[in-house]
Order: C-alpha cells, then structure tokens, then sequence
C-alpha cells in the first residue's frame, strides 16, 4: 500500500472511527486520541466526555497519547470474527501515561509466539486491515517492537 | 420485601437444533416451567425475557420476548425484553424476583432463550464480540483471546503469577465434562481426559479448544411467587431467593485498587442473603473459558489466591466433594447459549437442591446455592454486568 500519509482523508475509512490520528505528511505523527481530566488528571485511552475518577462533566480534554508502550500481555488467535483473519495477534500495551489498551500487530511482526515477548517496547503504527466494499483501505492502530523498523522513526 | 420462591423450572437442552427456532427453544423451556410448578399460562401475571444475539443472529432485533412469549400461549400481560450479554437470563431473573418481592406481582416468570446456529460460525463469533463495547469489536477482539490477556483475567499471566500450567486448566475440564456427561441437558456430553483437552486445537494460547465453551442453542424458565404460596402449587421444596446482585463495570483507572467486580457482586449477595462464602454447598459459575473457573473460585472467597488448581485435586468442587461446582457441566460442557445460560444455572441449582438432579446429584445434601453469571466487556476493563445469586432450601 501508500505510505498511509499520501493516503487523503477520502482515500480510507477507519476501523474504529474517532480513536487515532492518522498522519498527514511525512513530519506528522500517528497518536490514539485519549481523554485527560483537567480537573484531576486522570487519563483514559479515549474519547470521553465525563471524568471516570472525579466525575466531572467539563473537565475532560483531548490528548494525543500511545505513542509509545510496554507490551502487557498478547496471544495468537486461531479463530476471528468477521473482517479479520486468524490467526493473528491480540495484545495489551501499557501506555506511560497510565492505560492499557487493546491493540492488534504489526503485519511487520511475523504471527509466531516468539516473536513478541512481555515488557518489550513498543510503538504506534497505522496500518490497513482490510480493504472495504470499494476497495479502500480500512486503517487501524497497531503496535510493533520498536526494533523491529531498526530506527523508531 | 417479600420472601420469594422459585417453584418451577424448566430448560431446553443446549445443542445445535437447527430446525428449532429461537421461539420454538423458548416454549420449550417455558412450558417445562409451567409443569414443574402445576401453573398454567394464564396464571403468570409478569414475563422477563432474557435474549443477547438474537438481533444479529436471527434478525428478530425488537420485541423477542413478546414474540417467544406469545408462542408460548402468553399474552395481555406486563413483557419486559432484558439484554445483558452472557448475563441476561439471571438479569431476567432479578426483575421476575423483584416483581413479586416488591407485590406487584403474585406470580413471575423469567426466560432466558438463545438461537447462536445461524449456519455461518463467522457470524456467530462476531455477534458475541459485539457484546463488547464497539470500539472493542470493530479492533477484532476474539472473547477466548480476550480471556488469556484481557488485565482483568490474564490467564497467560497468571501461569507466570501463581506457576498455574496447562494441566491445572486442563483439570477444569477434566471435572465439568464428567459433569456433563450425565446431564441429559448437555451441549458436550463426552467426558474428556486431559490429554484430550492438552491436545485439542490451541483457540488463543494457553486456552485449547476444550477450554472454551462453544455456540449453542437453548433456553431455560423459572417461575416465582411469594414463598408463603409456594405449597398451595406443588409439594416441591420451595427453593427461596436468598439474593441476586447485579452490578455493571466500573471504569477501573490505572492503579485501579477498587475489589474486583466477581469479589464485590458476590460480597453484595452473600451480605443481602445474610450467608458467606464458608456456607455455600453448591455453585453454578460463569466458566465461558473454563479456566476462569480457578479465578472465579477465589473471587467468590472459595480459596485463597492461586489455590483453585487444589480445590480439584483435593476433589472439593467435583459432584462428590464438599462443594460441588457446576455440577451441569458448566458453560464448557453443559453449554453456553449466551441468554439462557443464567437461567440454566438456575435451573440446575433448583434440581439439586430439590436432589432431582439424577446421577449429577451432589452427594453434599445442598441447601445453600450459588450463581455467578457474567457478560460483556467494556472499555473501562470490566465486565459490563455482573450478578451473584443465593438460592436457599
């Protein structure tokens, strides 16, 4: 495929919409749109519009996080549901800002179990899953060691 | 509050009955129900209908309780539709109880009723994930894989936390498919070994393809009224409703030290049913993996952390021990046909507590009863509902 930045807006659809940016030039970068309470400073790993921990209903602001993880737990699944093709891999990363997040992997990353290990250092990834029923590509996050691309750029 | 008894039960049995509709499952179970308790249809004044895929999988999205209900010769009366994904029978359950605890109602009957063979297993694994919050399910998360990694579960985690192996997972089902082996209402009833159950398939590792229950049809009724008019229906013991708790997920921040939601649920039954968890003699649990049942032990207070594994080997939870759990079989062999499973528990609980269970009967005298049905799956970590039920004789 493009590199997802030479992708215009209309060129894609997203897998789940409203919860990553997807770069738009070569100096822009991919992030997970997350929820940061002013008020108290509680951090989820998405949009949110009341306070989880204080309960505020004005209080909660975008932020751009999940740039960068710790890998928290993964497996290979054998069976999927529509849209996806096992096996493939599901994982937990653990954000510095405090969250865990569910995330699919790199296609970068080959579908062994030893390819990936808990605690390894990880980051955020636009890639397509699929296509749609007009042949656009469908985009979501996902994660990759970042050794695996030698240069975390 | 009224005393409340549960005076008749009913289930179809959970399977693949392709020829069966999702109406056709709930009749079944409905009219069962009617029997055991001597009642006729006319005399139930309140109906809760629990049902989670049968939107996506049947195409029947509004109004299923009204149409299975009037399949079943109800009509004119109060149906209120329930949907709590895995736990939506025991959530029906909760309103039949609360009607006639609250004198409403004389007499209330809860459904639960579910059709998952649609003949495209695709569409049956992504109608469960949609029991997930969707931002979950659009990113293609798969419920068994969910159980091995998810923070709230991490089976795969907990190998590495309490030293658990394949073989203590293995163990669970080693126990619940004997269960169902004889249990005439069984999806699963071959007994397996745990070789078997180590050389199935690999569904999400660690969890093999025994470990995890599967799609099924079925459906299963109950039928209360006050307790002091339990004996002018029938000369069954009345089993009365101790308590059910329900709660729905709290968003669990990072650091989260609030209880677990399974410790908290059961923490409000055992409180409200005025009992603890030294004084449960039977237990139907949530096992959709079966190793969560090792989890759920600890988190209902059977064992301390990490002890589950031990209370098998020491044959404590098996039909013979000091505290029988799933003596069905559970989710894994028993079956787990989403909606119905709550009221499958029930049902099953009901039988040994009256000792009509046949050979699966426990061999403990049970007078004290214990669910635990859970479903769906939010962003904020928890499970979206939970409930723990105490059913006494």
């Amino acid at each position: 495929m493009d590199r997802v930045f030479d992708l215009r807006p209309n060129d894609y659809v997203m897998l789940v919409p409203g919860a990553f940016h997807v770069p738009e030039g070569p100096d822009d970068e991919a992030y997970l749109i997350g929820s940061r309470c002013r008020a108290c400073g509680a951090t989820v790993p998405h949009p949110m519009a009341v306070c989880p921990a204080c309960v505020s209903a004005d209080t909660m602001e975008q932020v751009a996080i999940g740039q960068r993880g710790r890998l928290y737990s993964f497996t290979i699944a054998n069976a999927a549901p529509v849209g996806f093709t096992a096996p493939y891999f599901q994982a937990y990363v653990e954000l510095p800002e405090g969250p865990r997040v569910f995330a699919l992997i790199s296609d970068d990353v080959p579908v062994e179990a030893d390819a990936l290990a808990d605690g390894m250092e990880m980051e955020l990834v636009i890639e397509p899953v699929r296509k749609d029923e007009q042949g656009r590509p469908v985009l979501t996050y996902k994660y990759r060691p970042v050794a695996s691309n030698g240069t975390g750029a | 509050m009224r005393d409340v008894a549960i005076i008749g039960v009913g289930a179809h049995p959970a399977g693949k009955f392709e020829d069966k509709r999702l109406k056709d499952l709930g009749r079944e179970a409905v009219w069962k129900a009617l029997g055991d308790a001597g009642v006729g249809a006319a005399d139930v004044q309140v109906a809760y209908f629990g049902n989670s895929l049968g939107g996506l999988l049947t195409g029947q999205e509004g109004i299923r309780g009204q149409v299975v209900l009037q399949e079943s010769g109800l009509g004119g009366i109060p149906v209120v539709n329930v949907e709590n994904a895995c736990a939506s029978g025991a959530t029906a359950l909760r309103g039949a109880w609360l009607e006639v605890a609250s004198g409403n109602a004389d007499m209330a009957l809860a459904v639960g009723a579910e059709k998952m063979f649609v003949g495209d297993t695709a569409k049956s694994i992504s109608a469960l994930a949609a029991d997930s919050e969707i931002e979950l399910s659009q990113m293609g998360m798969q419920f068994s894989a969910a159980y091995a990694i998810h923070p709230k579960t991490n089976l795969k985690g907990k190998m590495k936390e309490y030293g658990w192996t394949p073989a203590d997972f293995a163990k669970v089902v080693v126990k619940n498919s004997h269960n169902g082996s004889l249990n005439p209402y069984a999806q699963h009833r071959k007994p397996l070994a745990e070789e078997d159950v180590l050389t199935s398939r690999m569904i999400a590792d660690p969890l093999t393809l025994y470990m995890c229950s599967s799609i099924a049809d079925g459906a299963a009724a109950a039928i209360v009224c006050p307790a002091e008019d339990a004996k002018r229906y029938t000369d069954k013991p009345p089993v009365r409703i101790g308590a059910i708790a329900l709660t729905s997920g709290q968003y669990r921040l990072a650091g989260d030290t609030k209880p677990d939601m399974v410790a908290m649920t059961a923490g409000l039954a055992y409180e409200a049913a005025g009992v603890g968890p030294e004084d449960v003699d039977i237990a139907e649990v949530h096992d959709a993996m079966a190793p969560a049942e090792l989890l759920i032990y600890e988190r209902l207070g059977f064992c301390g952390p990490g002890e589950g594994p031990r209370l098998i080997d020491d044959g404590v939870t098996t039909i013979g021990g000091r505290r029988p759990v799933n003596p069905s079989g559970g989710l894994v062999a028993r079956g787990h046909p989403v909606g119905a499973t709550g009221l499958l528990q029930v049902a099953e609980l009901v039988w040994q507590l009256r000792g009509e269970a046949g050979d699966r009967q426990a061999g403990n005298n049970p007078k004290v009863a214990l669910t635990h049905n859970q479903g769906g799956l939010l962003l904020g970590m928890d499970s979206a509902a939970c409930t723990v039920s105490i059913l006494l004789r």
